[in-house]
């Protein structure tokens, strides 16, 4: 069969004007899925990626989010001693807890939005170490000082070394910048815990997060998560901490899925028929090409099969196209509305090897679909009659 | 008896029109000859040929070559048995531009379980029979009509097929080209007892037959040796 190949893949060399227009209009459908994609990626990376698969997140049962939880002062006394909970050097619990919610603030270049500002304690540093102090220093316990993510930095009024923000009538010094690796902590501002809930009038912490001192086997019960469902002191909700942050990233890596699907489900639509048309062309170019395969004994199927290949190389090459030209994107940074936490999220858009996947897998599906009927026609004219031209 | 055609009858429909191509024609050819087919255009030359080829299929009648039946098999078991039993010649060569002389010849191999080292074995057989072995690697745009004619006749004796069938073999040559082709045909069929089955308008090329069949209106009017 390679020898027939051969001639249907010089023929789309042959006709490359009409080849480049098909890739041009599958390529586009697919740059366009591959944008979203990339979008929806990112966020899900900059989230899920974010923590340790051993520190404990726990919440109040039936808060969907940080922000919607409350824990009261001696529930968190109970659970910083609780059992299988891990300490530090010196004895420490590596235990911490925290609030969260979200803070209006002015962006650089115009407008405002919600950023998330989450109260800690100086601990959260050492439980929470995924996120790393890269200028500057953590903030001194009982002042307004305060730490930034460094994706805040130039997006976000105020937020850099040296900086303050308005909060409360009062300003905030920045004297840190925090890098957790493209993970949600780079969205955050962090204070102190004590300070933030003076500042708000709050007397009630919202997250507890606990460093496990056994790990979990893979597949192994969660003892430790067993023992807080069925404590009648505390009505916990547990996760690991990237857990945590992935099932924030639910409703709008949804939203986004579905709108890729949709926006690259119209183009498609075109691209298929710019394609199709490409494909008559040739297919009426070539009657007599098909008449003598015919007369030489290739069967009308081989004839559907050589089409459909070639249908299925301009897939392929839209594909590589659309990737090709949505790839200057691949690591911008972004940001758009979390809508689980009604914050500000930052990230860049990236392009996974998951991503090139499904747009290669797109383009090949329009290709074949789009190449299908013009080769089931091809291969339908009576060999008699393709001889004739 | 290689080829017996027996009361063929072929109607083609244009929209509302019906016309009738062939009227019960008899036909039969023997191993290792050569009939000229000649009449004026739409007295069924062509379509005897293509029926003859299993190109088409008739509306009445039977077509029986080399001991089998064609008249009721479908298109996909005619194709296999034009691979193995028909080479075609025709007249404007029918060869794929985007492939050199060397691929064009091969295209019928590739039906064949042949392995590559075979395949090229037979082309360059093939090639140099029609004396066009220095010719292998060039695009039919570099061949001048008559190696092209020449080329097409590789690829219709690559597969040494029973029968070969030429449609205006030298239609669209000049005359010193045409020559040569008709002289290629007559090498095949003498040297090889290769039967042919040609239609022609020429004269001088129908002398070159062992036998003359002349159709007029879709019938039978001669048969002469």
């Amino acid at each position: 069969m390679t020898g027939i190949l051969r001639y249907h893949l010089l023929s789309l060399w042959v006709r490359r004007a009409g080849t480049a227009l098909s890739v041009v209009s599958i390529g586009m459908a697919v740059g366009v899925l591959v944008l979203v994609l990339a979008l929806r990626d990112g966020f899900r990376a900059s989230l899920a990626t974010t923590g340790r698969e051993d520190n404990m997140v726990v919440l109040r049962q039936g808060a969907t989010s940080e922000g919607e939880s409350l824990i009261q002062r001696h529930e968190w006394g109970t659970l910083r001693d609780y059992e299988g909970v891990a300490v530090d050097a010196s004895g420490e619990p590596l235990a911490t807890a925290e609030i969260y919610a979200a803070m209006n603030l002015d962006k650089e270049g115009g407008g405002s939005a919600n950023f998330p500002v989450r109260g800690v304690m100086n601990r959260s540093f050492r439980v929470r170490d995924s996120a790393r102090i890269t200028a500057g220093r953590e903030f001194v316990p009982g002042t307004t000082e305060i730490v930034v993510g460094k994706a805040l930095v130039g997006r976000v009024k105020g937020c850099r070394l040296g900086g303050a923000l308005e909060v409360a009538g009062r300003p905030w010094p920045v004297v840190g910048v925090m890098d957790c690796g493209g993970g949600a902590y780079d969205s955050e501002i962090w204070c102190d815990v004590e300070v933030f809930m003076q500042a708000f009038r709050r007397d009630m912490y919202g997250t507890v997060v606990l460093r496990r001192r056994d790990p979990v086997a893979p597949g192994g019960e969660d003892r430790m998560a067993m023992l807080l469902a069925e404590d009648q002191r505390i009505k916990a909700k547990t996760y690991t901490e990237p857990g945590y942050f992935r099932s924030q990233t639910r409703e709008l890596g949804d939203a986004l899925l579905w709108v890729s699907i949709f926006l690259a489900g119209i183009m498609s639509v075109g691209a298929a028929f710019g394609t199709a048309v490409t494909m008559l062309a040739s297919v009426a170019e070539r009657r007599r090409e098909i008449g003598t395969l015919l007369a030489l004994g290739f069967r009308p199927w081989q004839v559907v099969v050589g089409f459909v290949t070639e249908a299925l190389v301009l897939g392929i090459a839209g594909g590589a196209f659309g990737v090709a030209i949505a790839w200057p994107v691949n690591g911008i940074a972004t940001g758009t509305m979390n809508w689980n936490t009604f914050t500000e999220q930052n990230f860049a858009f990236r392009i996974s090897g998951d991503v090139v996947l499904s747009a290669v897998m797109f383009s090949s599906a329009v290709g074949v679909l789009a190449g299908f009927l013009p080769a089931l026609r091809a291969s339908r004219v009576p060999p008699s009659v393709a001889l004739r031209g | 008896m290689l080829i017996q055609v027996r009361g063929v009858v072929k109607t083609f429909h244009r929209d509302a029109e019906t016309v009738r191509v062939l009227h019960g024609v008899d036909l039969d050819v023997a191993a290792g000859e050569w009939v000229a087919l000649m009449g004026p255009s739409g007295s069924g030359k062509t379509t005897l040929l293509n029926l003859i080829g299993g190109l088409d299929v008739p509306d009445a009648g039977s077509i029986v070559v080399g001991g089998e039946e064609l008249v009721g098999r479908d298109g996909g078991e005619l194709a296999q048995w034009r691979a193995r039993h028909v080479g075609y010649v025709f007249q404007l060569y029918n060869l794929m531009p985007v492939l050199t002389a060397f691929q064009n010849v091969e295209l019928p191999l590739l039906l064949t379980p042949l392995s590559r080292k075979e395949r090229k074995d037979h082309v360059e057989t093939a090639l140099s029979m029609v004396g066009l072995a220095d010719r292998m690697d060039h695009f039919p745009a570099q061949l001048s009509g008559g190696q092209n004619q020449r080329v097409a006749i590789a690829r219709a004796i690559v597969t040494d097929p029973s029968f070969l069938l030429a449609d205006e073999p030298t239609g669209d040559l000049d005359r010193k080209s045409g020559e040569e082709i008709l002289q290629l045909l007559d090498d095949l069929h003498r040297r090889f007892g290769k039967a042919i089955v040609m239609v022609t308008h020429d004269p001088h090329a129908a002398k070159r037959a062992d036998r003359l069949v002349h159709l007029e209106k879709g019938v039978i009017v001669e048969d002469a040796e």
